[in-house]
């Protein structure tokens, strides 16, 4: 009767709240500073650009800056320590006023001469900037004293580690060995008695 | 600069000489699709806005691409659907639906209407409304168990945002898909209604 009518309208109904649940599950709004959020973060993200953009540009001439420095500054790091005042014989410190002891050469070559110290190993440098640091390492009463030479320790007074020149050894020639006296062997095919072959 | 008569195409152009103004007002116009496409993707309020900012961010970074084949809604709410469901996909995010315990569509109580106002207008009695509110909930917790494609394509056929087109454009999916697409969720609703005892609707 009202068979088809009836269930039209409950699929009408059904359908209505079908389409009611589903719009309310995506009812809402966003929050009013979206616009405010969005335009914050393109421009944080362009100054951000804009900053990493200058450390690529930056950060290759700092480098080849850093390696210029070590390059140029790491030959006179050094110069003031250790090696050059520890290894002066002590017979030779004689005070700050004067000249000090020359670096110690090699022992074939140890007398010393009137030319300047050099650091072993190295070549000479003829740039007026390292000549003039060498005459202030030879002369440090004409250096101007510094904060940093304040604090450097008394040079200690040590014996020469250099070692003495060993005794000439004994030669390994071996002595020639006494002459051997031939022995004569009789050749074979002579007789020999039967006593002599049973013997072991 | 009022941009009241001024079209999409034109603030894009704008946007693209760098007027954030323009890009501002493009946000304002299409903030509710956006948000509502994000909703309807990932269920969640919070999710939703997220997506909707990562949305309006792509853009802003393609708007280079934006060729003008398409209305720039249309392009805007393709963008937003590729966010929304890349987040959906996020290990993140499954993690979190653990963790929460309503999606949204649960928190509807304060969205429909008080008990007072459901008897005053429509005039069932307040055992109907509330046999109307469970079945409510049913249907929605049947549609959260469909299938995503049959899902999506439902919740954003009813939103009333939408075109078929533009679902289609979103989902890259012919028009005539999308409509059977509605067709079968609806169906298997019903079924599921009819095998869980939903019989009378008032």
């Amino acid at each position: 009767m009202a068979m088809w009518p009836e269930d039209e309208q409950h699929d009408t109904r059904i359908d209505a709240a079908i389409d009611e649940a589903a719009r309310q599950m995506t009812s809402g709004a966003p929050g009013i500073d979206l616009r405010t959020r969005v335009l914050a973060r393109i421009d944080e993200r362009e100054s951000s650009s804009r900053g990493w953009r200058l450390i690529w540009i930056a950060s290759p001439i700092a480098a080849a800056a850093l390696i210029f420095l070590i390059v140029v500054a790491g030959p006179f790091h050094g110069r003031d320590r250790g090696p050059e005042t520890a290894a002066l014989p002590p017979p030779a410190r004689q005070g700050a006023e004067q000249r000090p002891a020359p670096i110690p050469m090699p022992p074939t070559a140890e007398k010393q001469t009137a030319q300047p110290p050099t650091l072993v190993g190295r070549k000479p440098d003829t740039t007026n900037e390292i000549q003039g640091v060498t005459r202030q390492i030879r002369n440090p009463a004409r250096v101007a004293p510094s904060g940093i030479d304040a604090l450097a320790p008394e040079s200690l007074d040590v014996e020469s580690i250099r070692l003495a020149a060993l005794p000439p050894a004994e030669s390994i020639r071996v002595a020639p060995l006494e002459t051997i006296e031939p022995i004569d062997v009789a050749p074979l095919g002579i007789d020999i008695d039967d006593s002599q072959r049973r013997e072991p | 600069m009022s941009t009241v008569c001024v079209t999409d195409a034109d603030l894009v152009v704008r946007a693209r000489q760098g007027d954030p103004a323009a890009f501002g007002e493009l946000i304002d116009r299409h903030r509710s699709a956006v948000y509502r496409a994000a909703l309807a993707a990932l269920g969640s309020h919070a999710d939703a806005e997220d997506a909707a900012q990562d949305a309006f961010l792509a853009a802003y970074r393609r708007l280079d691409s934006f060729r003008g084949d398409a209305s720039f809604k249309t392009w805007l709410l393709t963008i937003t659907w590729h966010q929304a469901i890349n987040r959906r996909r996020s290990l993140t995010r499954m993690w979190r639906r653990m963790v929460e315990p309503k999606p949204a569509g649960e928190h509807v109580e304060n969205v429909g209407l008080s008990p007072l106002e459901q008897v005053a207008a429509v005039g069932p009695t307040p055992e109907q409304a509330a046999a109307n509110d469970q079945l409510r909930r049913g249907i929605q917790h049947t549609i959260r168990a469909l299938s995503p494609k049959l899902r999506d394509a439902l919740l954003l056929a009813q939103s009333g945002e939408y075109n078929y087109e533009e679902i289609g454009a979103m989902l890259d999916v012919p028009t005539g898909t999308i409509k059977w697409r509605v067709s079968e969720a609806r169906k298997m609703i019903k079924k599921q209604l009819r095998e869980r005892g939903y019989g009378d609707v008032a």
